[in-house]
């Protein structure tokens, strides 16, 4: 009993120990992933195995590319205001409407495919095989792949037509 | 009455009591009821003892043998080692994720999450 409690205590002891050093040891990268200037850049670094000179290229980019889809959200969000407001006039003017639902539908054309072009710079700027598994992710994981359509609705309210037998 | 006369008797006494052996007879059934104090002190023992001392005793118990308690020890280890890193794993992927979603939202102002 002597000698085996002190064995015990000091086998809790170290399990403490060991987990503490090995969940510290396991989160340092994530850890250092998250206290990084630009942490969801750090992270395409991380991602895609890039150097230093393509993340200093790429930050390069996306600091060029924000300002101008800020831009293009702003004109977005002021079309849907006046839309907003052509739809709750007294006497709504379809013509008006169509107008603004053009321009809207352009300049969300336009803000894609400035979208489109930015993934395209970036993807250039990694190594080819990255730059290939990078265009592989924004396709899964942006809004260019639009969601499928639901066609359930229309499918349960289909109307029936009788059949010879009915 | 005399001295000497007093210390004659205070020694015929003292002849008298140390000769006295007296027995009384012992109470009914007094060896049963010495028993079963014992048996009611042993349970009170029982279970007023400390949980430490439980631990202790069950310790005592179970490692007796001290390769034993090395060889629990070093599961402690092994558990430990393998908590902290699935843990960590867990933490990194949830961080990784959440990363990722940051990063497709910065540069995509049309994307939903679900």
């Amino acid at each position: 009993m002597r000698r085996t409690l002190p064995i015990l205590i000091l086998g809790l002891l170290g399990a403490v120990g060991t987990y503490c050093l090995a969940y510290f040891a396991g989160t340092f990268s994530s850890r250092a992933l998250l206290h990084s200037p630009q942490p969801e850049l750090a992270w395409l670094q991380h991602e895609f195995k890039l150097t230093g000179q393509d993340l200093a290229r790429i930050t390069e980019l996306h600091a060029g590319y924000l300002p101008r889809c800020m831009e293009r959200c702003a004109r977005i969000d002021e079309l849907n205001t006046l839309l907003a407001a052509a739809l709750h006039a007294d006497m709504p003017v379809p013509a008006e409407i169509d107008s603004l639902l053009r321009e809207r539908a352009d300049m969300r054309v336009l803000c894609q495919s400035e979208m489109i072009d930015h993934f395209l710079q970036v993807s250039r700027t990694m190594p080819p095989d990255q730059g290939r598994r990078y265009l592989a992710w924004v396709w899964d994981n942006t809004s260019l792949r639009e969601r499928p359509m639901d066609h359930s609705f229309r499918d349960a309210t289909a109307i029936h037509t009788p059949g010879p037998m009915d | 009455m005399k001295a000497s006369d007093q210390e004659s008797d205070d020694r015929k006494l003292k002849v008298l009591l140390s000769a006295w052996n007296p027995s009384p007879p012992l109470p009914p059934r007094f060896r049963e009821r010495v028993w079963q104090g014992i048996a009611r002190f042993e349970a009170h023992d029982r279970d007023t003892r400390t949980f430490l001392m439980k631990c202790r005793a069950w310790i005592a118990n179970h490692f007796a043998r001290p390769g034993l308690a090395w060889a629990c020890a070093s599961l402690l280890l092994a558990f430990g080692i393998g908590l902290g890193w699935f843990q960590a794993r867990q933490h990194t992927t949830t961080v990784t994720a959440e990363l990722a979603v940051r990063y497709a939202r910065s540069v995509d102002p049309y994307l939903t999450l679900p």
